[in-house]
């Protein structure tokens, strides 16, 4: 099987990073519950890829991002893979999310590192700040791939991290133009 | 014999102090229950008692013969060979061959030969004073640390430090391969775990255990065949048509055969001193940490077995002090049992039924506490290991191995501020940082591995100046943070 993939969550402070990894992993997270500081958290994760593999994953659940607070640099290096996420009732988390973005394209150096967006709390539809097709057009000019999804419905995040799984682990040859494929869908989301 | 005994008990008894709280009146009845069980025992032993006695006086000299006779005959393969560890053939196999009459000579040296080697292999009884000063000299390993794990026990930590005893403390000789009772415990789980591996406590044991919770005071004279049918065939024996009354006897004769008592040899003069009852306990904390791991482990089984046939004394009758000093005698096997018995030589033994008796009641009361190694002994340990963990960490530094190259600089933010980081290999989440305040305890911790389906867990302290420490959930773990800033966290069973 081999080394596995490291992929690190990472985002403003409350967006629910930890809520959508222990939903994704456990099935039993509770929206709305109390929310519990993160310091940093490794979970393993085993994901079946679309093309049948089965791959290990292993999570960095990292401290969620306060004002005036630099993202850790050290991991911009050992990263094969990127979480951002925002909640769609907050601009500030998605500005924060914009700006790591940028951050990671920095550090990356020549790596090809996977970086997929998601845009929590679909279910706070009526709170909802940032704009659906907002979103999607910056994710196309990015050339990333973005969903809405919701911990309250688990369904949602399972597209987004088999998509991810197989990105990281994809053979060499067939990924010289990484992000090619991305452009043709705007949205893989279930948005409303 | 009886009578001599509880009377003189009864006129002794007013000069004691009782060392239970149980009103004199019951006490007297209650003695009587000893006695009887050590009539027991005795009737039990008179058959073997003669001939033990002119066989002690056997010297080595008859091994050697019997050796001797038998290489002559061309049957050394029969020796227990000291060196190898393989099993002697069955003699019945090389035997087969044989004509009777010739079969019979050669079982007889045999019976012999076998015989005295385990007279042989029997320790000698130490002095008392010798236990502790032998212990100071030897130089254990730093942070050997064990635990002890049993299911039930879940609210005891028991780091247990593994002692190196000599060769003598617990010795390996198995007579016959298949037999029970009078096996010693080390073989006996050598023997066990080819089946069940990982046992700790012969299963023997265990089995006894679950069928005589209901009543401990059995009848000894229908175990007798049980007994040798036992020895016979072990492996195959069907445990569901033994009575409870017989499974006790059973166990207390298992527990008086061992070829090293439960409490050793060399231990069990000393657990028989007289001591403050304050100090006692902890005495007893310190013992136990001295006896070779099977026995303390078999011992702790026993103690939880005992305190649940007391749990139930509303239904069978057996208090505390009644179970006590039924189990007395069969663990503090009592030895020059002459036939002169001067009033002062009955007296000793009067105090010492009671101190036995009164012991086991101790044994079995605190034995959550017995299990926890004494908080002195445990800083002596940290301290001895960071001294050694100094030496070796400035060796490395000067062969430029150097420290762990990954993110010094996380590492040292992580120790100034009290942050942990916990490993749960067996779960999805296998690591976690955790900011420690004055609040923090160990459950606090696991519960936040805790799943619906995930067995209890418990967190280790694991290297550092330690071992491997098991954590009581109550614990709080900024202490031990400080006490062991280098060690690593652990979840699991």
């Amino acid at each position: 099987m081999g080394k596995s993939c490291k992929v690190v969550v990472c985002g403003q402070a409350g967006v629910g990073k930890t809520a959508v990894l222990e939903q994704l992993l456990y099935a039993n997270h509770v929206a709305g519950s109390e929310p519990m500081e993160t310091l940093e958290d490794i979970y393993i994760g085993s994901i079946e890829t679309d093309r049948g593999t089965r791959e290990q994953v292993r999570f960095y659940d990292t401290r969620g991002l306060r004002d005036g607070m630099e993202f850790p640099r050290h991991y911009y290096s050992f990263a094969d893979g990127f979480v951002l996420v925002y909640s769609i009732d907050s601009k500030e988390s998605f500005k924060r999310m914009e700006m790591l973005k940028k951050d990671i394209d920095r550090h990356r150096d020549k790596k090809e590192v996977t970086i997929i967006v998601l845009g929590n709390k679909l279910d706070k539809q009526e709170e909802r700040r940032i704009n659906a097709n907002y979103a999607q057009d910056w994710a196309k000019n990015e050339k990333v791939r973005l969903w809405e999804v919701s911990v309250v419905d688990r369904r949602t995040l399972i597209e987004p991290f088999v998509h991810l799984a197989s990105k990281m682990t994809q053979p060499q040859s067939k990924s010289t133009f990484p992000l090619s494929r991305n452009k043709n869908k705007g949205s893989g989301s279930t948005d409303s | 014999m009886l009578s001599s005994h509880s009377a003189t008990f009864v006129s002794t008894s007013s000069s004691h102090p009782p060392p239970h709280p149980v009103t004199s009146d019951s006490r007297k009845v209650t003695m009587e229950t000893y006695w009887r069980e050590v009539q027991s025992i005795e009737e039990e032993q008179e058959g073997e008692e003669e001939e033990e006695e002119e066989e002690e006086s056997k010297s080595l000299d008859e091994v050697e013969l019997e050796e001797a006779w038998l290489t002559e005959a061309g049957l050394s393969s029969l020796l227990v060979d000291s060196a190898s560890t393989e099993a002697p053939p069955v003699a019945e196999a090389v035997l087969s061959t044989l004509t009777r009459q010739q079969a019979a000579t050669v079982k007889k040296r045999l019976d012999n030969y076998n015989e005295t080697l385990r007279k042989r292999n029997r320790q000698p009884i130490r002095d008392v004073r010798d236990v502790f000063t032998e212990v100071g000299h030897k130089e254990h390993p730093p942070g050997v640390f064990n635990q002890t794990r049993e299911p039930e026990g879940e609210s005891s930590v028991s780091p247990v430090p593994q002692w190196r005893f000599s060769t003598s403390d617990c010795s390996v000789f198995c007579p016959s391969d298949s037999g029970v009772f009078g096996v010693s415990l080390n073989s006996l789980l050598d023997n066990d775990r080819k089946t069940f591996p990982g046992v700790k406590v012969p299963v023997f044991f265990q089995k006894v255990k679950n069928l005589s919770v209901g009543n401990l005071q059995g009848l000894m004279a229908a175990s007798l065949t049980l007994h040798q049918e036992l020895d016979r065939c072990w492996s195959i024996f069907d445990w569901s048509e033994v009575r409870p009354v017989d499974a006790s006897g059973l166990l207390k004769l298992f527990i008086r055969e061992l070829p090293t008592p439960l409490l050793t040899n060399a231990h069990l003069s000393t657990f028989c001193q007289p001591a403050l009852p304050v100090h006692q306990v902890q005495a007893l904390q310190l013992l136990l940490l001295l006896l070779p791991e099977a026995h303390r482990n078999t011992l702790k089984a026993l103690l939880v077995f005992l305190g649940k046939v007391v749990s139930h004394q509303d239904h069978n009758r057996m208090s505390l002090w009644n179970v006590s000093m039924v189990m007395a005698p069969n663990i503090f096997t009592r030895r020059n049992r002459g036939n002169k018995r001067s009033i002062s030589k009955q007296r000793g033994e009067m105090e010492e039924a009671v101190g036995g008796a009164h012991l086991i009641g101790l044994m079995i009361r605190h034995q959550d506490l017995l299990w926890t190694v004494p908080k002195f002994l445990l800083s002596q340990v940290r301290q001895m290991n960071q001294a050694s963990n100094h030496r070796q960490f400035n060796l490395r530094d000067r062969l430029d191995l150097g420290g762990r190259p990954d993110r010094p600089d996380q590492e040292n933010q992580e120790r100034s501020s009290c942050v942990i980081r916990v490993h749960a290999p067996l779960h999805a989440k296998v690591s976690m940082a955790i900011q420690l305040d004055e609040q923090t305890t160990a459950k606090d911790v696991t519960s936040r591995f805790e799943s619906r389906s995930s067995p209890a867990q418990h967190l280790y302290e694991v290297g550092g100046n330690i071992y491997e420490r098991r954590l009581q959930p109550d614990c709080c773990l900024l202490d031990v943070y400080r006490e062991n800033p280098g060690c690593d966290w652990l979840i699991k069973p």
